[in-house]
């Protein structure tokens, strides 16, 4: 029986049928631990606006995983001219005419859309949401479910008190714990810094080295699969998130949806029939 | 020698945070009670190789070997390079 994978480029695949299934699933736990949060779920827009993440400083961080949607210029003449004599090379690339300037990314991570939608806001108490999105990153090298253009996020955010993100977070991991006894997967929570563009000259990948406020769930020593991120005021500030006149955190879990397909084929074999059952009562 | 640097660490902290305190301790945690906003972490390792005349190794940073004043002094003033 087929897993139900096709890959249609590099770095790009569908998933149907069983591992759809798995997906579909999977998300019914996460999105159960959420409920149990009483978060709020959001569907965001694929799209992210470069102010917004130009604040976070992420093109100085990491400019060589964004992916910039592009227009083309609104000019009639061109239009025409691509509309007709537009050309996809041999490579499968195509030559672009005019083309205005970028005002928008393709989302690389699904939480940063909550901030935008509270800038400015002050809250009374911790707020908790949960939001799944098609994230894209740009990479060197591409592998099915482990490491693709775009792949789905399933997150889980925190904005509050650093003691109300700190109990949110231990929460969270203890639930992931659980759940992965249950489902007998070979992995284990890890130090982490994020894919920084000339870290040594950039204070936030120096600052995670020194304060672990980031954590990943590694599967057999080599696939993070989950992770744990303890953004301290970083968001509050860049969106003036506050409490009282006070700046607040925010921390996140988030669940790479396809590295956990990979990590259950990986360990069950590709008999979709041998794959572990779990459901909501029971995770 | 190290005293004087473990002033000049109290003097900078102190002019570079935005709270309006006038006093620090050397156990008080530099970023994790907001002191110091992670974004400093540049100037204030730039700061500790200017008065100790020793380059940090960055690659090398352990997680909280930048707490506070003693942790640092320990880290990157009484050790040998």
């Amino acid at each position: 029986m087929k897993i139900g994978l096709s890959k249609h480029a590099q770095g790009l695949c569908a998933i149907y049928g069983p591992l759809l299934e798995l997906d579909k699933s999977l998300d019914a736990i996460f999105l159960s631990w959420a409920s149990q949060f009483k978060a709020i779920e959001y569907k965001f827009p694929q799209l992210l606006a470069v102010k917004h993440l130009d604040r976070l400083q992420y093109f100085t961080s990491f400019p060589h995983l964004a992916t910039f949607a592009v227009t083309l210029d609104r000019d009639e003449d061109e239009l025409k001219h691509f509309s007709s004599k537009h050309n996809v090379l041999e490579n499968g690339s195509l030559e672009l005419p005019k083309i205005q300037p970028s005002t928008h990314v393709i989302t690389p991570a699904a939480c940063y859309h909550a901030y935008v939608e509270f800038e400015g806001q002050q809250f009374d108490q911790q707020k908790i949401i949960t939001t799944r999105g098609i994230c894209c990153r740009c990479e060197d090298q591409y592998v099915s479910l482990e490491r693709q253009w775009t792949f789905s996020m399933r997150e889980i955010i925190c904005i509050g008190t650093p003691k109300e993100v700190h109990g949110f977070l231990n929460n969270a991991k203890e639930k992931v714990d659980g759940f992965i006894n249950k489902l007998g997967l070979n992995a284990k929570w890890e130090g982490a810094t994020d894919p920084f563009f000339n870290p040594k000259n950039n204070p936030k990948y120096i600052f995670q080295k020194l304060e672990p406020v980031k954590k990943e769930l590694v599967f057999d020593n080599r696939l993070a699969i989950a992770s744990t991120n303890d953004h301290i005021n970083y968001f509050g500030e860049a969106f003036n998130l506050t409490r009282d006149g006070e700046t607040l955190s925010s921390g996140c879990i988030a669940f790479g949806m396809e590295r956990w397909l990979s990590a259950i084929v990986n360990t069950y074999g590709e008999d979709p029939n041998s794959w572990p059952s779990f459901n909501i009562s029971n995770a | 020698m190290s005293n004087i640097i473990r002033k000049k660490l109290h003097v900078f902290i102190l002019e570079n945070c935005e709270s309006e305190i006038s006093s620090i301790s050397d156990n008080t945690p530099i970023f994790e009670s907001g002191l110091l906003k992670s974004i400093q972490i540049m100037d204030l390792i730039l700061f500790v190789e200017e008065i100790s005349g020793k380059e940090v190794d960055v690659e090398g940073l352990k997680p909280g070997s930048f707490k506070d004043i003693d942790t640092i002094i320990k880290n990157f003033v009484e050790t040998k390079n």
